[in-house]
């Protein structure tokens, strides 16, 4: 297998993809997503991270400037999480153990701190007294006041810690106050992981009863047939609500085992038919028959001569299907059939639906747009790979 | 001709058979009284219902029942969570609805993508070809979901801001052809969107596949001018592809249509099924994903007689 | 050695290529498909254009008509296609629209494909005579029907109403015959036109196309791979190697005095037995033609040649001798040619 897997490599398709620049930078971009996906298992293996506050609400990214109205909101959210802090049963130990994001708190007695955030809403009161901060200079210097004084409670953060927490609100929050940009990138994972499995699985399955088919012929072929037809006939929307409705209540309910199950039971259908097709083809050819007539065993064929030769098929596919689970997880988040617990653009996407009727585009924005680069490498690999493995087809 | 008709129909019931029962299958491996009425139904109330549907009866029995119902347009069952209301009543209120959205966003999409593609191919590698398929890439890179949000921010909500005037509504649906485009130009609009850069490839590719072929050279050879070769002897035999690409695409929109009516508020097939699914309403669910296979495969069958139609090689053997 | 008439050709050539050459882009680069090509086409004279498989011969007729695909190929800059004295190798589209079936026509190596699945013959038969003449419906069809009765189809009425997919392969090239002759063309182009064919029909073709020449006077340019064919009806040959020109001359200069290697390596794998050599297909000849994307430097036949010496390998040969007399392309010619 790994000598006919060497040969693949070394084929002339193979020598055209790789001159194909388009081609090796979408592979480049998917390795980059990849490599952020194995990023998020590593450092962020539970959702919790993502699901934190990190600020007020619908604050906007670096990129846009800040209303005076989010300035103050932001100090007030600090000064209310400090405030929490001390005013636990032991405010010793729980303002050493305060985090917020990856800022802590600057050394103290809980006395001096408590006494620290009385000067702060104070500060703050002088601030929300005015209707229109902005139009009013004493306001914004009061403002800027008491962004300084909340700043001075903190101990500021340096390198890592500093690129740490500029991150998690370059993209703003969305309307929890959580990160987007961290939501965004968490999402990643969830995205290739589902791609992957459903993807993979598929492609397996598909080439599987696809290749037995097109060997054996008859009643296999008119069986895999017989079952195509039927899948291909329920569009994979329905199914899935059938599934849904079929997991309720189940150990699975709520999981991504159902929405797998769905996306591989409509997706096996694309391989299996071109795959049937190429192995038809395949079985005519002299070698195959050659080996057919030395005795070898059909199993060995199928697996030996036959499979490997529909690789590139298989590759085909399988960065089609990764594109569609992709973009079929997001429709089904918004159905509320999809992933639950944790994050996801599709997730992200549909929580920005009422964000966007308030002009609030970041969220919306940064799940688009991760997908967007995503899903476009993997088109441009897909179409790459017809070039040089298919390019008869249409 | 009607021979060849009714072979395709022969053939395609076992296939349709075959999908009523995993259907079936499907929807009994929890039990679906159970899940409508919820962990603490009293037992009485179970075998009413389950009574009134005939679940107790066997399954054999069941399934002919249901394939009978579906042969016979019959649907006289009740809806569980819709009191009193048969699910016949259900379908004959939703289809208009999907209808008005399905069918003029098919036409629409059919011909914006195929006349892009046309002149894509009629320019094949120059500019403006190579800057309709970038765009066309980078179109369906984005998600459905993404174009509804702002389809209905752009053109029922900021329009109507700025213009003062409501040109599109931001969802529901009232029947009558003068509120068609009020209510459903906007989903038509966003749906032909999403699926215009999956088509425009496909029919360019098409046409640039049929454009490589000897007989054009021929037709040149005449002295047909390119845009006669391109529209007459091109375009026709592209046409095979292009139906089976146009049917193929239907359960896309069925499913395109679904998440439209949710999303605008459209009472359409899709919807309902979405509201069944979410209330256990089984006897809705059952019908009407058995209702959606069987248009599937009716247009499966279309696909096959129009294809024939077009192809004189097909219809003469 | 065969039985040549001979022929005579008017003065005043109505097609003459100079220097045509054309390359193709393709995945590994530019590829130059024909190099240079040269060669004079009297009315009423029939020209055999002969060579191995892939050697440029359908290349050059669909350059000299512009029917290659426009993004994948191009002319050379200083190439010539004179019609009657017009260069037509950067005419405009319309230009070239105008003279395409009506006064330079094509027959196409495959029939099987080269017609319209879709349409029936009839109507493609027709289509020729809707761009170019005046004639109305019922007079197109007429003539339809003349030119398949022409070409000795058989129950041409009924034939026109029929697909492509309906007639056998020489019933397809009779239609494609009967196409190209509608508009009675100055030129015809007829590449390969019997080789899809059974023996018989061949024959039957061949009469047919003579038959067209003595009646309308239309100058032939006709592609084979049979020498059998060209001696019968050819007036002069032009033999191709790789692209390239390297022998030419009227039929009995070319079959009696052979002056390029290549060209009497051809006639000497004919077998000699005199009744049976119009069967002959093109011989082969040990060796292979050289890759056109590497061609050796120096003369492109060297590797096939018993004869070649150092200076074949270093410097190509010119294509020496008159235009319109015998040409031969060899540094070391046979039979006392020009060195
Ligand atoms: N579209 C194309 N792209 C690249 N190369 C081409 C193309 N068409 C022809 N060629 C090349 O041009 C050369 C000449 O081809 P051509 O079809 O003229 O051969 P031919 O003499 O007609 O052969 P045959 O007797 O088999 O018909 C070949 O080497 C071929 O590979
Ligand atoms: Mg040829």
């Amino acid at each position: 297998m790994s000598g006919r897997l060497k040969q693949f490599f070394s084929q002339r398709g193979m020598r055209k993809l790789r001159q194909d620049k388009m081609a090796m930078g979408a592979l480049f971009v998917i390795g980059c997503y990849l490599i952020l996906a194995l990023f998020v298992v590593a450092h962020l293996p539970s959702p919790e991270a993502v699901v934190m506050r990190v600020g007020p609400d619908n604050i906007p990214g670096v990129f846009g400037t800040q209303t005076a109205e989010k300035r103050l909101s932001d100090a007030e959210f600090r000064l209310e999480a400090l405030q929490r802090a001390v005013r636990t049963n032991d405010p010793e130990t729980s303002l050493a153990e305060f985090r917020m994001g990856d800022l802590r708190i600057l050394a103290g007695t809980p006395k001096a701190v408590e006494s620290r955030i009385e000067g702060g809403w104070k500060a703050f009161e002088a601030v929300a007294v005015y209707d229109d901060i902005e139009a009013e200079a004493v306001a914004l210097e009061l403002l800027e006041n008491l962004e300084s004084e909340v700043a001075a409670l903190f101990s500021p953060p340096t390198g890592f810690t500093a690129l740490a927490s500029f991150l998690r609100l370059s993209l703003g929050t969305d309307r929890q106050g959580r990160s987007i940009a961290l939501r965004a990138i968490y999402s990643t994972k969830v995205a290739v992981q589902i791609g992957m499995v459903a993807a993979l699985i598929s492609v397996l399955i598909g080439t599987l009863l696809g290749a037995a088919a097109g060997y054996f012929g008859g009643w296999v072929d008119h069986l895999v047939v017989w079952l195509y037809s039927i899948f291909s006939s329920i569009p994979w929307i329905v199914m899935l609500m059938v599934l849904a409705s079929m997991f309720r209540g189940s150990r699975f309910d709520g999981g991504l085992i159902p929405v797998y199950a769905a996306f591989c039971m409509s997706f096996w259908i694309s391989p299996c038919r071109v795959i049937r097709g190429e192995v038809m083809k395949l079985k005519e050819l002299e070698y195959v028959q050659a080996a057919s007539a030395i005795g070898f065993g059909h199993l060995r064929i199928l697996l030996r001569h036959v499979i490997p030769n529909t690789a590139h098929l298989m590759f085909i596919n399988f960065s089609l299907l990764f594109i569609g689970a992709i973009k079929a997880e997001v429709i089904l988040s918004f159905l509320g059939l999809g992933v639950k617990d944790e994050p996801s653009w599709g997730v992200m996407i549909n929580h920005a639906k009422a964000e966007v009727l308030n002009g609030f585009f970041w969220q919306i924005g940064a799940a688009t747009a991760f997908m967007l680069v995503l899903v476009l490498a993997f088109n441009i690999l897909s179409d790459a790979l017809q070039d040089a493995f298919d390019p008869k087809h249409v | 001709m009607w021979s060849y008709t009714a072979r395709r129909l022969l053939y395609n019931i076992p296939v349709y058979l075959g999908i009523v029962l995993l259907l079936m299958l499907a929807l009994r491996v929890n039990d679906p009284a159970n899940a409508f009425l919820g962990k603490n139904a009293n037992p009485e109330d179970l075998l009413l219902i389950k009574e009134r549907l005939g679940l107790d009866r066997p399954f054999l029995v069941q399934y002919f029942d249901l394939l009978k119902s579906v042969f016979s347009l019959d649907f006289g069952t009740y809806s569980w969570a819709n009191e009193g209301i048969t699910v016949g009543r259900m379908l004959r209120e939703s289809v208009v609805p999907s209808l008005s959205i399905t069918l003029p966003a098919l036409i629409l999409t059919s011909t914006v993508s195929i006349t892009i593609a046309l002149i894509s191919a009629f320019f094949r590698g120059r500019r403006i070809d190579r800057a309709l398929m970038v765009l066309a890439v980078v179109g369906m890179s984005v998600s459905f979901l993404v174009y509804i949000v702002f389809g209905q921010y752009f053109g029922a909500y900021l329009l109507t801001r700025e213009t003062g005037y409501s040109f599109f509504a931001i969802g529901g649906y009232e029947s009558g052809l003068a509120n068609w485009p009020y209510y459903c130009l906007l989903p038509v609009l966003i749906s032909s969107l999403v699926a215009m850069g999956y088509d425009t490839r496909f029919y360019r590719a098409v046409m640039v596949e049929e454009s490589g072929r000897d007989y054009i050279v021929t037709a040149t050879a005449k002295g047909a001018s390119k845009r006669k070769v391109m529209f007459v002897h091109m375009l026709k035999n592209a046409m095979i592809p292009i139906i089976t690409r146009i049917m193929t695409t239907l359960p896309f929109l069925i499913m395109g249509s679904l998440l439209l009516e949710v999303y605008f508020n459209i009472p359409g097939m899709g919807r309902v099924l979405y509201k069944a699914i979410q209330e256990q309403d089984f006897p809705v669910i059952q019908i009407f994903v058995a209702i959606f296979a069987g248009l599937f495969i009716l247009s499966n069958i279309l696909t096959d007689v129009l294809y024939a139609l077009v192809d004189p090689r097909v219809r003469l053997s | 050695m065969f039985d040549l008439p001979q022929r005579t050709a008017s003065e005043q050539p109505v097609l003459s290529v100079r220097h045509l050459s054309c390359s193709f882009k393709t995945d590994r680069g530019e590829v130059r498909a024909i190099d240079d090509v040269s060669f004079d086409l009297a009315a009423g004279e029939t020209l055999g254009v002969v060579g191995e498989s892939g050697c440029g011969k359908t290349v050059t007729s669909k350059s000299i008509m512009r029917l290659l695909p426009e993004h994948l190929s191009f002319l050379g800059r200083d190439s010539e296609v004179l019609f009657e004295g017009e260069n037509i190798a950067f005419a405009p589209p319309e230009r070239m629209r105008e003279i395409r079936g009506r006064r330079i026509a094509m027959i196409f190596q495959e029939p099987m494909t080269s017609l319209n699945p879709v349409f029936r013959v009839g109507w493609q038969l027709c289509e020729a005579l809707k761009y170019h003449t005046e004639l109305d419906r019922a007079g197109r069809r007429a003539r339809a029907i003349e030119m398949l009765q022409l070409v000795e189809m058989p129950e041409a009425e009924r034939r026109i109403e029929e697909y492509p997919h309906q007639l056998s392969g020489g019933m397809r090239q009779r239609v494609m015959i009967a196409m190209a002759l509608c508009c009675e063309p100055d030129v015809l182009i007829a590449d390969e036109p019997t080789t899809a064919l059974d023996v018989t029909i061949q024959a039957q073709i061949l009469q047919l196309m003579e038959n067209l020449k003595s009646k309308l006077g239309t100058a032939i340019m006709l592609i084979t791979h049979d020498l059998g064919v060209v001696a019968q009806v050819c007036d002069r040959v032009l033999v191709m190697y790789a692209g390239r020109v390297i022998e030419s001359g009227t039929v009995h200069e070319i079959f009696h005095t052979p002056q390029h290697p290549y060209t009497r390596a051809l006639l000497d794998s004919i077998p000699k037995s005199g009744e049976r050599a119009h069967k002959t297909r093109l011989p082969t000849i040990p060796g292979i033609v050289p890759s056109l994307f590497e061609l050796p430097p120096g003369c492109r036949f060297q590797d096939r040649c018993p004869l070649a010496e150092d200076r074949c390998r270093d410097r190509e040969p010119e294509l020496l001798g008159e235009l319109h007399g015998r040409r031969v392309r060899c540094h070391l010619p046979l039979a006392g040619g020009p060195r």
